[in-house]
């Protein structure tokens, strides 16, 4: 007995030392990747890796850069990525990914042989943000450094968390999002555009964030519109805000409104969209419908609020506006784009299966001569703790 | 004077408690008496030889002076006994004896001094003796031992007198609201300290004495009419099987007759607090005081049990059922703490938020030896503490915790030999561990700890549960005195729920709480 116990010790002893135990990894042994950018050149991936410098995140921080990128060519993101450890001292690790950054070349190229990899890896989660970076390169994008949040793809990650949550243009797309979308055959879809101001060159620089005005910067732009796995047009910030309305995405926006009297801040506080595809006379129609809800939050007219009518009127207003905003958006849908990227086709599944069945072939040409009907209401709830402005 | 009456009750007991010895070991049964010699002289002789002329052996002889004189000799360790009273009882009386009684040339009769005794000494109680075997230990348990020249039969007198600790405040399981009163070495002082607080003539206290040469004296406490007898025989058979030399403490005896050596876990409870075994006793519960040991063993015990603490029932039932969650959390925190650390740094980092992960890489960057070695060294260096925290005297105690405290921990976290979160992870789960009310389930505990610990490196977070799935088997198959160990979760009794965790509600509202199988049809 005494001589059993004594083995396991021993071989419980040895475990110290044999550390590399399968699946098993250190942490300093790791490169936490936080966001990958992919461009091509000619046939090959271009893959950027934006690594966390670990170092210069803790006390002894001597001034660097607090993320590096590094960026390595391949035939498939995997070689690309598996090839970064030529240049990087440890191993990659891809759990942490917050971003994945398309450079726009490659986003109008098609963005179909790259997402593969990040759905078949066991690594990455399928819940980071996909953006496709406006006017430049992923690599140019990811070089950038930002101030307040010091690792760029956390800036940009936690920007876009809060601005879907804040502002209704913004609508994040994560891997799992895209890839329900993929999972329909017209393969349409939207996702977030990030943009450069400023030199990129100069935004990599740790001096670009040692100023109060950093001169290169990082924000977010609106949506860009993917028709089958390309990236085709982009969308304007009051197309975005409707695409976001009709997909009952706003959970917080503001208009501004012009008003005989001047102007109003409406704010929303409550979307409740609905699509509604209906049969009139043989032929589908589908039926917009948007009761939003808010408070009259900013008022530079002398308006007077305690007045009923004066707010039926706003109400009207506001209304007017949500719906001019929605047609902008099924023009271009319709009209312009001929693209379902805004999802009528998920409804119309739905509801009208054998109809969508007869046409998913040609959905966007079919989609592009539905006729769309708007029923938006707006209601104002409160005018915050004033009643009229006071000047 | 609360002292005094004590030591007087103490007397009138130590009779009881040589009548009651039902089930003195007969084992190993050599000892057939051997008849005193009836000549004073070479009893004395035996005497000296037999206990090795020890130094406190004090032979006092001295002569009844009666128409014939006849020599005896008064026997006694020094020490155990009160020279006053043997002064008092013995000598002046054998004067008053010589003038009341007449005694013809008959033989002097030992008989004769016991009925003279019996009613002149009150509070000394008297035994014949009438072998070397009774009369060595009657001495060395404290009685004196009156030889009469030509008499085969002796005498012991209780004039004992040993000098122990009075009794104190509980230094263990001290608690804020409730009785201060805690057991101390003596083992009558213990008993009354029960009987005070339970007046009820159901109360047995049975004396056995086990170990061949220390000849300890264990009692055995129990309410007749609610205590299981099976557990109760089966406690008695334990006993009487034990063979061993010395018994030195109560642990020792909790070793002997405890469930099962190769299980980790306590099956035997201990306290030093006279209430809670009261409160034991009427649940149905054996109690076992050991002399010379300042804690009382209760049984069976169940796991529950280990995290009750006498103050529970003290205050409020719903913040002590808060309170005892917090015991039950602080368990699997202390259980399980550095081994999840562990597992998720070195397994499954995609486990860890983001942000934490960036701060934990950052933290581990100086440091050069693997995550198992880092944990592996704070926390043999917090045991290391511990342990000598415990030795060292009281005025030094404090000069180590702070140098433990201050100049170990921040200086490995100076030097990059740990990660701050680590050294955070260790002082919680010492501190988790202490939070259990029975110092011997903590002891488990840290032990426990670094299996995990092993596991983790080895499997992860997989090794973890694996061992925790092995853990729960064996808790579960473990047993008290045939009540299983994780009674009344398993096998579930749900009227009894109640006194477990989250469920400890109040008496008065809901009626008594029984967690035994007793026999409860009489009460």
């Amino acid at each position: 007995m005494i001589k059993k116990i004594c083995i396991i010790l021993l071989l419980l002893n040895i475990t110290c030392l044999l550390n590399s135990c399968w699946g098993s990894k250190q942490l300093s042994q790791l490169s936490i990747v936080t966001a990958l950018g992919i461009d091509k050149n000619e046939d090959k991936f271009v893959v950027t890796a934006q690594i966390i410098n670990a170092l210069e995140n803790s006390k002894y921080a001597g001034g660097g850069a607090p993320v590096s990128t590094f960026t390595s060519e391949g035939d498939t993101i995997l070689e690309a990525v598996t090839k970064l450890s030529i240049r990087l001292p440890q191993k990659t690790y891809l759990s942490h990914l917050r971003l994945l950054v398309f450079g726009e070349k490659f986003g109008h190229s098609g963005i179909k042989e790259s997402l593969d990899f990040f759905e078949r890896h066991p690594e990455p989660r399928s819940d980071f943000f996909v953006v496709l970076s406006k006017d430049s390169t992923a690599h140019d994008f990811l070089k950038v450094l930002t101030s307040i949040e010091k690792i760029p793809a956390n800036k940009i990650y936690n920007s876009l968390y809060n601005a879907q949550k804040f502002w209704s243009a913004a609508h994040a797309v994560t891997l799992f999002d895209l890839s329900q979308d993929f999972q329909y055959p017209m393969r349409n879809s939207v996702m977030n555009t990030v943009i450069i101001e400023g030199n990129p060159q100069h935004g990599a620089s740790i001096n670009n964030i040692r100023t109060s005005d950093p001169e290169t910067r990082l924000k977010l732009g609106y949506l860009a519109v993917i028709k089958n796995e390309k990236v085709i047009d982009f969308l304007t910030e009051r197309e975005s805000a409707a695409y976001n309305a009709v997909n009952g995405t706003i959970h917080n926006s503001v208009m501004s409104l012009k008003i005989s009297e001047g102007l109003l801040n409406y704010e929303v506080k409550f979307v409740h969209a609905k699509i509604i595809p209906y049969i009139e006379n043989n032929q589908l129609k589908i039926k917009i419908k948007i009761d939003e809800t808010g408070n009259i939050s900013e008022v530079n007219s002398n308006i007077n609020l305690t007045d009923p009518d004066n707010i039926k009127k706003i109400e009207k207003v506001i209304a007017n506006d949500s719906e001019s905003k929605l047609k902008e958006l099924f023009q271009k849908a319709q009209d312009e784009l001929q693209c379902d990227f805004i999802g009528i086709y998920n409804t119309i599944h739905r509801s009208y299966p054998k109809i969508y069945r007869d046409h998913v072939d040609e959905w966007d040409s079919f989609f592009a001569n539905i006729p769309v009907e708007y029923d938006v209401t707006s209601r104002i709830n409160t005018f915050g703790i004033i009643k009229n402005a006071t000047y | 004077m609360k002292l005094y009456i004590v030591l007087h009750i103490f007397k009138v007991h130590t009779l009881i408690k040589y009548s009651n010895n039902k089930f003195i070991r007969l084992k190993r049964g050599v000892n057939v008496a051997i008849p005193l010699n009836n000549k004073l002289s070479e009893i004395i002789a035996k005497f000296k030889i037999d206990l090795g002329n020890s130094s406190d052996l004090v032979i006092r002889n001295f002569s009844i002076e009666l128409e014939i004189n006849i020599d005896a000799a008064i026997i006694y360790i020094d020490g155990f006994v009160d020279k006053d009273l043997i002064q008092t009882t013995l000598l002046d009386n054998i004067l008053i004896y010589k003038k009341n009684i007449q005694v013809d040339n008959k033989l002097f009769d030992v008989e004769d001094l016991i009925k003279f005794f019996k009613y002149s000494v009150g509070s000394t109680e008297i035994k014949v003796i009438d072998s070397y075997k009774d009369a060595y230990s009657s001495l060395l348990s404290g009685l004196s031992i009156i030889v009469i020249d030509k008499n085969d039969k002796a005498l012991a007198l209780d004039c004992k007198d040993i000098k122990g600790r009075p009794v104190e405040e509980a230094t263990t399981q001290n608690v804020i609201r409730g009785a201060k009163e805690a057991f101390n070495e003596s083992l009558r002082i213990n008993t009354i300290l029960i009987r005070k607080r339970l007046k009820d003539s159901k109360l047995r206290i049975e004396t056995t004495i086990v170990g061949s040469r220390t000849k300890t004296d264990v009692a055995i406490l129990y309410l007749d009419d609610v205590v299981d007898k099976n557990v109760l025989n089966e406690l008695k058979n334990r006993l009487n099987r034990v063979d061993t030399e010395k018994i030195l403490e109560g642990s020792n005896v909790e070793e002997l007759i405890g469930e099962t050596q190769y299980s980790i876990f306590p099956t035997i409870d201990n306290t030093e607090r006279p209430d809670t075994v009261v409160a034991d006793l009427v649940e149905g519960r054996i109690a076992l005081i050991v002399d010379g040991t300042p804690f009382a063993l209760v049984l069976p015990a169940t796991f529950n049990k280990f995290f009750q603490s006498a103050e529970d029932y003290n205050e409020k039932f719903d913040i002590s059922s808060a309170i005892r969650t917090l015991r039950f959390l602080s368990f699997f925190i202390a259980l399980l703490t550095p081994s999840i650390l562990l597992a998720l740094v070195t397994f499954h980092q995609e486990m860890i938020p983001t942000p934490l992960l960036i701060n934990l890489v950052t933290q581990r960057q100086t440091v050069p030896f693997p995550a198992l070695i880092e944990i592996l060294l704070m926390e043999i260096v917090f045991e290391i503490l511990r342990e000598a925290a415990i030795r060292l005297p009281k005025n030094i105690g404090s000069t180590i915790s702070i140098v433990g405290a201050i100049v170990l921990g921040q200086a490995t976290i100076e030097a990059g030999l740990v990660s701050p979160i680590l050294l955070i992870t260790v002082a919680v789960t010492g501190i988790a561990s202490y939070i259990a009310p029975s110092f011997n389930m903590s002891l488990s505990v840290r032990i426990i700890r670094f299996f995990f610990l092993f596991a983790a490196s080895f499997m992860g977070l997989i090794g973890i549960f694996v061992l925790l799935i092995m853990f729960i088997l064996h808790i579960a198959s473990l047993r008290s005195f045939g009540v299983p160990y994780m009674s009344p979760l398993t096998p579930i009794r749900t009227k009894n729920l109640r006194d477990i965790n989250l469920f400890q509600l109040s008496q008065s509202i809901f009626g008594k709480i029984k967690s035994l199988k007793t026999n409860t049809k009489r009460r």
